[in-house]
C-alpha cells in the first residue's frame, strides 16, 4: 500500500548509530557517575528543604502558641465579675432574689459604674421589665412603648423607661442591681464597692 | 557439532532476543545489529506522523534513545523488538515536543549545521509524492487513531496481537480498530474520486 522511499539520511545514521554505540559502552556506570555527581547537590537540596521545612513548622507552632496564649478563656474568667441584674421578683417576691439576668463584666476600674450602665441597657431593651407602673416625679414624660412614664433615663423614646435603680451584694457576695428600693428594704447588702446604699 | 546445529545457533544468536540480552550485558555491538537492522523500517514509520523529514530523523532517534534508556523494560513480542520500536514510534510521535526535552542536547548533537540546497528536497519530494498522492491525501484526513493503527498493522504488517500486547489491549479491540479505520480509509479514497479506492486497495 503506501510507503515512504526516502531513507535515513546515512550521515544522521551514522552519528545515530555511533551515539548508541557509545552509550551503549559506558553502560550503567556512566548513568551512575553521574547519579553519583548529582547525589551531593541532591543531598545538598534536600537538606536545605528539610532544614526550610523544620523552621517553617517552628514559626507556625509558636505563632499558633502564642496565639493560644492571647485566646486562653481562663485568664480572662478570672479577671471578670459576675453580677446579677434584677427585676421586681427580687423586692416584691423577696424568696427568690436570684431573678434576673446575670451579666459579667471585665474587673478593674468603675466597675460599680459599669455594672449599672450595662443593667440600665437591659431595662431600656426591654429585657428587664416591671410590673409596677413607674411614676416619673421629675420629667411626667410618657412612654410610647410601655404606656408608663419615663423617669428621664430613657434618652430615647424607642426605649423603655428605667425604674430606679441600686447597686447591692446578695448573701454569697454576688453584686446586685435592684429596682426601686434600697438595699436593706429587699434584705439584701449593701454593695461592698461604695460601703453602703 | 553438527552443521545444522550451527545453524539453529546461529538464528538463535542473531535474533532480537538474543541480540537485545547481549546489549543488556553492554554489549554496544549486538546493540548496534538491533540499530542496524530496524532503524529504516521505524524511520519510514516516522515519516508517516510527520511532515518534515527532520522530525522523522528526531523521532527515530528518541526510539532508539529511549529503547536504550528502557532497555530493561523493552518488551521483545514473537522473539522480535520491531513492534515495541514501531509502537514506541507512534507515542513518540504524538509527544513530540515532551519527547524531544529529554533528548534536546543528544539529539542537537547529531545534527550538523549544513545549508542544503532547499529546492533540490522540494522537488524529491513531489515526485515521491505524487506517485501516492491520492493514497497519502485519503490517509491524511483520518484521525490519528486510524493512522496509527493502519501504520502498525498494514504498512508494518504487524499482527494486532502484536500491537495488543504493547499497547495492554485486547486483541480484538485492535482489530475492531483496525477494521474501522480501513473502512474510514476505503471511503476518504472514494471521496477522492469514483475507481480510486478500488485501485488502491487492489494494489
Amino acid at each position: 500500500m503506501m510507503s515512504n522511499d526516502e531513507g535515513l539520511d546515512p550521515a544522521f545514521r551514522a552519528r545515530l548509530r555511533s551515539e548508541l554505540q557509545r552509550r551503549a559502552q559506558a553502560g550503567d556506570g556512566e548513568i551512575r557517575a553521574r547519579v553519583r555527581a548529582r547525589r551531593p547537590w541532591r543531598f545538598a537540596i534536600v537538606g536545605s528543604g528539610v532544614v526550610a521545612l523544620a523552621l517553617g513548622a517552628a514559626v507556625f507552632v509558636g505563632i499558633s502558641s502564642s496565639q493560644k496564649i492571647k485566646h486562653d478563656p481562663r485568664p480572662m474568667a478570672a479577671e471578670q465579675t459576675v453580677a446579677l441584674c434584677a427585676d421586681e421578683a427580687i423586692i416584691v417576691g423577696g424568696q427568690e432574689p436570684h431573678e434576673g439576668i446575670e451579666i459579667t463584666v471585665p474587673k478593674g476600674d468603675r466597675l460599680e459604674q459599669r455594672i449599672l450602665s450595662a443593667c440600665t441597657r437591659l431595662w431600656q431593651d426591654g429585657e428587664l421589665t416591671s410590673q409596677i407602673e413607674l411614676q416619673s416625679s421629675a420629667q411626667g414624660a410618657e412612654s410610647s412603648d410601655e404606656g408608663a412614664q419615663s423617669q428621664g433615663l430613657s434618652s430615647s423614646s424607642r426605649r423603655k423607661a428605667v425604674p430606679p435603680l441600686t447597686f447591692c451584694a446578695l448573701q454569697g457576695g454576688t453584686l446586685v442591681v435592684v429596682p426601686y428600693v434600697p438595699c436593706a428594704e429587699g434584705d439584701l447588702a449593701p454593695s461592698p464597692t461604695d460601703g453602703g446604699d | 557439532v553438527t552443521n545444522d546445529e550451527h545453524v539453529v545457533r546461529a538464528g538463535v544468536t542473531d535474533s532480537d532476543d538474543a541480540l537485545w540480552v547481549r546489549a543488556l550485558g553492554g554489549d554496544e555491538v549486538a546493540f548496534a545489529r538491533v540499530f542496524d537492522r530496524h532503524v529504516d523500517r521505524v524511520h519510514r514509520h516516522a515519516r508517516r506522523f510527520v511532515a518534515r523529514e527532520s522530525d522523522a530523523e528526531d523521532i527515530t532517534a528518541i526510539v532508539f534513545l529511549e529503547a536504550w534508556r528502557l532497555r530493561h523494560r523493552v518488551r521483545v513480542v514473537d522473539g522480535s523488538i520491531i513492534a515495541w520500536l514501531l509502537v514506541t514510534a507512534v507515542n513518540v510521535a504524538r509527544n513530540m515536543v515532551r519527547s524531544r526535552i529529554r533528548y534536546e542536547s543528544a539529539i542537537r548533537g547529531l545534527r550538523i549545521d549544513t545549508v542544503s540546497d532547499h529546492a533540490d528536497e522540494v522537488l524529491k519530494q513531489l515526485v515521491l509524492e505524487g506517485a501516492r498522492a491520492p493514497l497519502r491525501a485519503a490517509f491524511e484526513t483520518l484521525s490519528r487513531g486510524d493512522q496509527e493503527v493502519l501504520a502498525l498493522c498494514v504498512l508494518e504488517e504487524l499482527r494486532p496481537r502484536e500491537v495488543a500486547v504493547l499497547m495492554r489491549v485486547p486483541a480484538a479491540t485492535i482489530r475492531t480498530r483496525l477494521n474501522r479505520a480501513k473502512r474510514r480509509l476505503r471511503v476518504a479514497l472514494e471521496k477522492l474520486g469514483p475507481g480510486v479506492a478500488e485501485s488502491w486497495l487492489e494494489a
